[in-house]
């Protein structure tokens, strides 16, 4: 059996992330399904989900915390298995607000505790027309395991944060 | 120096054509300096590399020749005096106000005010923001809301974006607009055209009878009523909520002051007109209108928010909050398509606010509703029927047969009244009647042998409104509306803000697409004449006849400047311009049962209205891909022309480009959408560069709108007023909007505006300038557009890219700066740019539009080769910096450029924490040492600002704990 989860992480950008974040996958036989890093104002930052053998579980999560340096990471096991059969309802979200350091690691979370896997992941930083304003775009595929809504997911991300701006649209 | 003049003759020595070289900053010598430094022999030579072939115009412009100053003058007398002020009593929004004379002079007429930008540097536009602040406080405040922006462009369009926002914000899925049917008919009619273009169906009834079963998202109130009744909405609001729907109220502010506030009887929006704080009738507008909303509605709020937050010092500073609702940002996802708003009346309208305090405006609308009820008392004493119950200030009464007769005799008498049908009169006051204007409009409808006394009347009424209608909130308790009453302190704090602020007064203002050009005071004057500032907009023609001789003579003026057929003057901004071609467009293909088409191709580099528009006139937006050289992607038009040619309605594109070029391609482009049945919109806010020497209406376009307040010499006040009229060719000319309550309109589409000229009070501006540069004048003013560019771009390409150019690598009236090459490099980005030249004493150029990472400059034709190379030397300054900092010379982190804007009190005090010199912070070049233009805040914070959201003046308490 091998369990999934998702992990995100923030951290100062340097050379090396990725490689000792997959280093460490590899190490206990661990599968990176997918994922999406970026990086932003100088922070580096990435949502990704792996597949890790169940008993090896607790083991990477520790090996995983202690040799990140400097990142700040967050696992969380998916709450609900993707099934195969498409039980999920898919959905389009978009992001839109101010740019701020570790803004994807609160959207990445809030999703994981909602029930919601990402499916595919595209966001920029970009100055704002006219203000200059550091803009967060985030354009995202997720599905909804069974048993959560959309609406409240959008209530919740909302909430987030006043600057965000959320439209969702079913996929 | 001999004197050659004395050899001139009489005529030669009157210098009939000297309006053009005020306008225009370079002399001639200066000019040539300028093309000699592009090589090129002549302005003509300039136009001929640049403007291609294929676009150029064949005929001449029919302008006459140019006008001197007083000769405008006098000739704008003689159209005002052919307007006839007569006391309106029409209400209905519209009042007559007194002006207080200081705000008159020392906002109005004041270019410190009205020839500021938009505050989208906010370290620059503390004062105007405060003024701002002040606005959304005082409405606030009257409406019992939680919140409020600043600004709407009419009562009758925050009507129709209070219905969207209701749509957006509640929780009931209804596709049902509910409008009260005493609203005032122009609110009704606009909020009509709007939803017939986005699905949402709109019942119009008595909501007092409740919804039955109606689907509802929202209901719309008026407050008064346009009757001038009173009523308690409590039970409508508490039956729209229990269906989930929001309740709006268009309320009158200054009746606010006594009545109990749309936020107290539960409704969710409030929205409204300010103009009778001081704003003239100006015969429709310019005037702010106001939208008040809860807080929890904030984000879904259209149009310009000032909200607190704080600077890099830790000290409170102003900025535009909750940017990202925006058009420029979320484009056809926006809340709205507004962007230039009424921010110069908006200040008025607070200052009117600050100069009487809550007691003066409480007394001011005590007095008038007094007066109303001394004149019902008599009307109902002289045997008159009162149909209004409970009023403020406004009566209906019956006049049955004798309606028109009355209607006549008060015009006799100097007055309008309102004909609300054959059977029904009303009569609105203002704080501009008199006792004596109440006793001649009693002899006016009772009769001579009415000899009825206001000072007797008046000791039989009884003024109190049944007690659930008065107001229990406090209001205006900030200290700001509460110390100013005295003209000197008055004097003092509008002097003390406008200190803050640079405007045009001070430096140029390289804005790219803004057009910042003089705004010669000669075409401002006429503005503040009462000829023109006094009319209604819903007076009888035949009392607007000067009005109506300026509206025909520019809309001819218009029509010979662009090339097409028909103008309309309506649309009170660019992107309401944009939404008005819009209308046509689809009105157009529905009238040929064509009204399938729908989709609307944008290329990406439009400006954020474009595509709001689009989607406000019911379009889908199909975005078009630009290649790399910045022009429309040929292949890619032709690819989405294929595959969606079918439903096309339309192509939006703006000429000369955003991207600053004169594309050769445009006649192509708008002939493969002619072959595929679409219109062409041509998106003329970059007509400056065309006037004279190119026509819209002639190689291609369909429709275009103009902004006055660029190309036309209508100063931006600060972001508004503007006026965004509509050239259509012949074919769209029944399509443009129609008239509310006016007849004679247009029929095919309703109004975009309550008023059917729009912001009439400030065509004279845009009359007199061109009537003053005349044909001549208005071709050297593209010409030297375009040549201030390209020398400016000469002398900063070898210091920071051009990003766009021609194939002659010409560009056409702005530039674009492309800094991304500077930030990968060095770390430093174009906010550290934007924000260091304001340590030189200049307002940035546009930031990251249409590119973001870029700056984009445009000088216009008013500034002088010297403003120029000051300009250019500050930038080229700028740039030795930042080689600096990539050489290591200044800090990679703690350098002039990151921590700019320098205040003086950064620079002066006791500490300073720099590696850098305070003397390259605040003088970095010797020539401020003369003259300096200190910000009043360092670089504020905009991720704070939302984050701790503050829209309206702090409490007192609040200082009290700093
Ligand atoms: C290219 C372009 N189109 C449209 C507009 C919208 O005009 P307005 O601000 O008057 O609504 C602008 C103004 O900034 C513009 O630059």
């Amino acid at each position: 059996m091998t369990k999934s989860l998702v992990i995100t992480f923030v951290g100062d950008d340097r050379p090396g992330i990725v490689e000792s974040i997959s280093k460490i996958i590899v190490q206990y036989d661990g599968e990176w399904i997918e994922s999406r890093l970026a990086n932003l104002s100088g922070k580096f930052a990435g949502i990704l989900r792996v597949n890790i053998p169940e008993a090896k579980c607790e083991d990477f999560t520790a090996a995983l915390k202690s040799s990140a340096k400097g990142l700040n990471i967050n696992i969380e096991q998916v709450v609900k298995e993707q099934s195969s059969e498409g039980h999920t309802q898919c959905y389009k979200l978009e992001l839109l607000g101010q740019d701020q350091p570790g803004i994807i690691h609160r959207i990445s979370s809030v999703l994981a505790n909602n029930g919601a896997t990402v499916e595919d992941l595209e966001s920029e930083v970009i100055e704002a027309s006219m203000s200059g304003e550091k803009l967060f775009k985030a354009s995202i595929t997720l599905c909804l395991a069974e048993g959560y809504s959309a609406d409240t997911l959008s209530e919740v991300l909302e909430d987030l944060a006043n600057e965000l701006i959320v439209d969702i649209e079913l996929g | 120096m001999s004197n050659t003049l004395n050899k001139l003759s009489i005529d030669q020595l009157q210098q009939d054509d000297d309006f053009k070289s005020r306008h225009i900053g370079p002399d001639a010598i200066e000019q040539n300096a300028m093309l000699d430094l592009l090589g090129l022999s002549s302005l003509d030579a300039l136009i001929d590399k640049i403007v291609p072939e294929s676009i150029r115009r064949q005929d001449v412009m029919s302008i006459q020749p140019g006008l001197t100053e007083q000769q405008s003058l006098a000739m704008l007398k003689k159209m005002a005096s052919k307007n006839r002020v007569l006391k309106s009593c029409i209400g209905m929004g519209y009042y007559n106000t007194f002006t207080p004379p200081t705000i008159q002079r020392n906002i109005l007429e004041n270019p410190a005010w009205y020839t500021a930008y938009t505050p989208y540097q906010a370290e620059i536009s503390q004062g105007r923001m405060e003024a701002m602040l002040n606005f959304q406080t005082m409405v606030a405040d009257l409406s019992g809301l939680e919140l409020a922006n600043a600004s709407m462009l009419d009562e009758a369009t925050a009507c129709a974006e209070a219905m969207t926002l209701c749509q957006r914000m509640s929780k009931s899925r209804g596709k049902v607009f509910f409008v009260a049917e005493d609203c005032h008919p122009q609110n009704i009619a606009v909020v009509k055209t709007r939803a017939a273009t986005l699905d949402i169906e709109l019942v119009i009834g008595d909501p007092l009878k409740g919804f039955d079963e109606l689907d509802i998202f929202g209901v719309l109130l008026q407050y008064p009523a346009t009757t001038g009744e009173v009523k308690d909405y409590r039970a409508v609001c508490d039956q729209a909520h229990e269906k989930k729907a929001l309740v709006a109220v268009a309320a009158d502010l200054l009746s606010l002051t006594l009545l109990t506030p749309p936020g107290d009887f539960g409704a969710d929006v409030a929205v409204g007109n300010t103009q009778r704080f001081g704003v003239p009738l100006g015969y429709g507008g310019p005037h702010a209108a106001y939208m008040a909303t809860r807080d929890a509605y904030k984000r879904s709020m259209p149009g310009r928010l000032i909200g607190l937050s704080i600077d890099s010092h830790g000290n409170p500073a102003y900025r535009l909050a909750l940017q990202t609702r925006e058009q420029h940002i979320r484009r056809e996802k926006a809340t709205s398509n507004i962007c230039t708003a009424q921010a110069l009346l908006a200040v008025m309208a607070s200052m009117y606010a600050v100069y009487h305090g809550p007691r003066g405006l409480t007394r001011i609308a005590q007095r008038v509703q007094r007066l109303t009820a001394i004149l019902a008392a008599g009307l109902q004493q002289s045997g008159f029927t009162l149909v209004t119950e409970n009023y403020f200030d406004t009566i209906t009464f019956e006049t049955n047969e004798k309606t028109d007769e009355f209607m006549q005799l008060a015009v006799e008498n100097g007055f309008n009244l309102r004909k609300l049908n054959d059977n029904l009169l009303s009569v609105a006051l203002d704080e501009t009647i008199t006792a004596e204007d109440v006793e001649t409009l009693w002899t006016v409808l009772a009769g001579e042998g009415c000899v009825l006394k206001v000072s007797d009347v008046d000791e039989t009424v009884n003024p109190e409104l049944p007690e659930e209608f008065n107001r229990q909130s406090d209001f205006l308790t900030n200290q700001v509306f509460n110390s100013h009453h005295s003209e000197t302190d008055m004097m003092r704090y509008m002097r003390h803000l406008a200190d803050k602020d640079l405007a045009l007064d001070r430096a140029m203002i390289p804005l790219g697409s803004c057009t910042m050009k003089l705004n010669a005071v000669s075409e401002l004057m006429p503005v503040s004449w009462a000829e023109f500032g006094g009319l209604h907009p819903y007076v009888p023609l035949n009392q607007a006849e000067g009005y109506q001789q300026l509206t025909q003579e520019l809309e001819q003026m218009l029509c010979s400047a662009t090339g097409y057929d028909a103008v309309s003057l309506q649309p009170n901004s660019g992107a309401q311009g944009e939404y008005a071609g819009l209308l046509a467009i689809r009105a157009y293909h529905d009238s040929r049962g064509e009204g399938f088409r729908n989709i609307c191709l944008i290329p990406a580099s439009a400006h954020g209205t474009n595509p709001a528009s689009a989607h406000m006139a019911g379009m889908k937006v199909v975005v078009v891909a630009t290649d790399e050289g910045g022009n429309i992607s040929l292949e890619d038009l032709t690819a989405k022309l294929e595959k969606y040619g079918e439903n096309l309605a339309a192509i939006m594109i703006t000429y000369p480009s955003t991207h600053g070029v004169f594309e050769a391609s445009v006649v192509e482009v708008c002939e493969l959408v002619h072959q595929h049945g679409g219109q062409v919109y041509i998106d003329g806010a970059n007509m400056n560069a065309m006037v004279g020497v190119c026509s819209p209406g002639k190689f291609g376009g369909d429709v275009s709108h103009l902004n006055l307040h660029k190309t036309f010499a209508i100063p931006h006040g600060g972001g508004g007023p503007g006026v965004g009229p509509i050239g259509v060719g012949e074919h769209l000319k029944p399509f443009l909007p129609g008239y509310a309550v006016v007849d004679n309109g247009p029929e095919q589409v309703g109004p975009v505006a309550g008023a059917p000229w729009g912001s009439a009070g400030i065509l004279p501006i845009s009359w007199a300038y061109i009537a003053m540069m005349g044909r001549e004048g208005l071709i050297k003013a593209t010409q030297l557009a375009i040549l201030n560019a390209n020398y400016l771009a000469q002398r900063l390409k070898d210091f920071y890219p051009i990003l766009y150019t021609d194939p002659n690598g010409m560009v056409a009236h702005e530039c674009i700066l492309d800094l991304r090459p500077i930030k990968d490099q060095t770390g430093i980005t174009v906010d550290d740019i934007a924000k260091r030249l304001i340590d030189y004493g200049f307002h940035a150029p546009t930031m990251s539009f249409p590119v973001p990472g870029t700056l984009m400059v445009e000088p216009t034709e008013s500034e002088s080769k010297v403003e120029i190379d000051r300009f250019c030397d500050a930038m080229i300054a700028i740039k030795k910096e930042i080689d600096d900092v990539d050489s290591g010379t200044l800090d990679k982190d703690d350098n002039p450029l990151k921590s700019a804007p320098h205040t003086v009190v950064s620079v002066s005090g006791n500490k300073w924490g720099h590696s850098y010199s305070r003397e390259l912070a605040g003088y970095p070049v010797e020539s401020l040492k003369v003259s300096k233009y200190w910000p009043p805040v360092g670089r504020v914070d905009n991720v704070y600002g939302d984050k701790n959201l503050v829209c309206s003046c702090p409490a007192i308490s609040e200082y009290e704990e700093e």
